[in-house]
């Protein structure tokens, strides 16, 4: 796997996933190969996001962690329009926090899993703004299962 | 023509339909006979609860059941308005914070899900499994006992005969009264009219999309209830308040889709895709049975045969199925001549006092709204008490808390919102994930075919004992931080379930914590947990 993922291209992305067993994926995505596919998924958000947020800028914390490498923290700041990718710390307190593992946060950015599931399976960690959570997935098309 | 089974079921709504799939499950062959030739389009219940969609996940149909339906957190709200249109008069957050989704992702691997009946039944029924047979159109007339178990007679002289008989033909169905099963009512807190149609209302929820939307104004004072808004798929539910009501509603001519553009609070050209499917009317009220197994033991009433409640809650098909979950493995652990038949009275002594409980909750919720739609349309006076109504939508505790083996005293439910997870003997054994060989699995998956001994990392002494009880398998599971039995990935599992040194939880195939055993003499221990299932206290039908 390259951090070359188009983001546009879920399908491919899936079947790549679903080839991969999880713990290989998780100690490939502790390597620089792997955090630069997360970066780059982080980076492509503003791609996927189709807007609709009302009300002033929200901002969507999310906290990737893929011990024993460094966690990886990015804040998207979300407008009716736009949607910001920031260096954490950069706008405030978030409305909303994901702690989620970097699996699990591949898996959700890839819609092969729903943030729910992930949540109810104990994999992902939710604090602060539960409504703007929930929409979260819809805001990035990321809706349907997988 | 005369078939062979092991049990016949009687009525192919939601508790028939699951018991044979349970009953499937523990190698049990069911024939279901189903008086409607078609299935109905009517939507009826709509709420699968937490309790049922952990069984549902059992049967592996949740996943359909919710892309059927509407996940919980996309209706996680109760909103109280004059019409959509109109003024806003409260809301009621069912997951109002990040706290408390945490929390029910805790308590269970589902969350409860809207998705109505008429679905679930259909996915139910394409999914049976090849040891159950439906057959449609078979209208059973007559119910006789025999020497070895029932035969029942159809209409077309169709006769299946089995070893025991259950009920699960509905309120209307007529074979409980040819087997002595006498019908109780208590007295009725009045009529519904039900409007099923489909229309576009987005222009008025987006936004606060919620389960229901309950309506106070002159012309409407009722409840709209979500059953699909990605196809704008609704039911206006209008109760009779009063004489004038019912006399409005019941003896005249009644425009329905008047009713429709009242609740929305917009003229009909302004509702786009408007559509009245069907309109039922029906009683709310509470029936039961004085017994739900007839006299000769052959003939049990699960479901909504056994007893009805008012819809304000929810319960009704939710307590079907779950009665069919009860009823399925002491079937199973009898019929394999693994336990006597005097197992199957547990069933009413464990499940009647729970239906009752749903029963009295479910009137008391009616009896609070009918005093609600009754009042004036008050912002600040909902405001100010709508949080008393939270028990009415919010009963994490009622779905999962209930238990089998009260204190002398003690209601089945102690608490009806907050669930308090308890590996105590009566309740349902709590969730807590586990991680068994990469895979992450519920502690409660693992009752899920049969008998669960589940113990911490000082039981390993469990691991000598058989592997079977009343002829249904037993998985012993040594839960820890190490060693190769399932891991305690999260510790949620030694807090909730609270072992001391080789302690373990006998869980039954219903998810039921049977026993707690010390473990200092585990056979033996075993034994005496075993022989309380299998023995007969009273010899019934061999």
């Amino acid at each position: 796997m390259t951090a070359e993922v188009n983001q546009d291209e879920l399908a491919s992305f899936r079947a790549a996933l679903a080839a991969l067993p999880r713990a290989e994926l998780t100690t490939w995505l502790t390597t620089a190969d792997g955090e630069a596919l997360l970066r780059t998924v982080f980076e492509q958000m503003p791609e996927r996001y189709t807007g609709g947020l009302l009300g002033g800028p929200q901002t969507a914390r999310w906290v990737v962690e893929r011990p024993p490498a460094g966690t990886i923290v990015y804040d998207l700041v979300l407008t009716e329009d736009d949607c910001d990718v920031r260096d954490t710390g950069l706008w405030g307190a978030p409305t909303v926090t994901l702690t989620l593992d970097a699996v699990s946060f591949v898996e959700m950015a890839s819609a092969t899993a729903q943030g729910m599931d992930l949540l109810f399976q104990g994999r992902l960690h939710i604090d602060g703004d539960v409504r703007l959570a929930m929409r979260l997935e819809t805001l990035f098309g990321l809706g349907e299962p997988g | 023509m005369t078939t062979t089974t092991d049990v016949v079921i009687v009525g192919a709504g939601p508790t028939g339909l699951a018991l044979a799939h349970f009953l499937a499950g523990h190698g049990v062959r069911t024939i279901i006979l189903e008086r409607r030739p078609t299935p109905s389009g009517h939507p009826r219940a709509t709420v699968i609860n937490t309790r049922t969609m952990e069984l549902l996940r059992h049967l592996g149909v949740d996943a359909e059941v919710r892309r059927a339906g509407v996940p919980l957190e996309n209706t996680a709200r109760i909103t109280w308005c004059t019409q959509l249109a109109g003024t806003e008069l409260a809301g009621l957050d069912i997951i109002g914070s990040a706290a408390a989704l945490m929390e029910r992702a805790g308590n269970s691997p589902v969350l409860p899900v809207i998705c109505s009946q008429n679905r679930v039944e259909a996915l139910l029924v394409d999914r049976l499994p090849e040891s159950a047979r439906l057959i449609r159109g078979g209208t059973a007339d007559e119910l006789t006992t025999t020497e070895h178990g029932v035969r029942v007679r159809t209409q077309d002289q169709e006769t299946v005969e089995a070893r025991y008989a259950v009920l699960a033909e509905g309120l209307h169905g007529s074979l409980r009264e040819t087997v002595g099963l006498k019908r109780t009512e208590a007295t009725p807190l009045g009529r519904l009219l039900d409007i099923h149609f489909s229309a576009d209302l987005t222009p008025w929820t987006a936004g606060r999309e919620s389960a229901l939307y309950w309506v106070l104004n002159d012309t409407v004072r009722g409840v709209l209830i979500t059953v699909d808004p990605k196809r704008g798929e609704w039911l206006l539910e209008i109760p009779a308040l009063t004489p004038d009501e019912e006399h409005t509603y019941f003896e005249q001519e009644v425009d329905h889709r008047k009713l429709i553009e009242a609740a929305v609070g917009e003229a009909g050209d302004a509702i786009k895709d408007l559509q009245i499917h069907s309109v039922r009317t029906w009683v709310m009220g509470s029936t039961g049975l004085e017994s739900w197994r007839s006299a000769d033991g052959r003939v049990l009433a699960a479901g909504d045969a056994a007893h009805t409640f008012p819809p304000t809650g929810g319960f009704g098909m939710n307590t079907g199925i779950q009665d069919a979950h009860n009823l399925a493995w002491k079937l199973a652990a009898v019929l394999g001549g693994g336990a006597s038949d005097a197992l199957l009275d547990s069933y009413e002594r464990e499940r009647r006092p729970v239906a009752e409980f749903n029963a009295w909750h479910s009137e008391h919720n009616a009896r609070q709204k009918r005093g609600l739609l009754q009042s004036e349309a008050d912002p600040a006076e909902f405001a100010r008490t709508i949080d008393q109504h939270r028990p009415h939508f919010d009963f994490e505790g009622q779905t999962l808390g209930f238990t089998y083996e009260p204190a002398p005293g003690e209601p089945v439910v102690r608490d009806i919102v907050t669930y308090h997870p308890t590996a105590q003997p009566g309740h349902r054994a709590p969730h807590a994930w586990l991680d068994r060989d990469g895979e992450r699995i519920s502690a409660t998956d693992l009752a899920r075919d049969g008998f669960a001994l589940l113990t911490g990392p000082g039981g390993a002494v469990w691991e000598q004992v058989g592997r079977e009880i009343a002829g249904l398998p037993l998985t012993v599971a040594v839960i820890g931080a190490g060693g190769s039995g399932p891991r305690d990935v999260t510790g949620v599992f030694a807090s909730a379930y609270d072992l001391r040194g080789a302690e373990a939880v006998l869980v039954r195939p219903d998810g039921h914590v049977h026993a707690r055993l010390p473990g200092a003499d585990p056979h033996q221990e075993l034994r005496q947990a075993a022989g309380r299932i299998t023995r007969s206290e009273a010899e019934g039908p061999s």
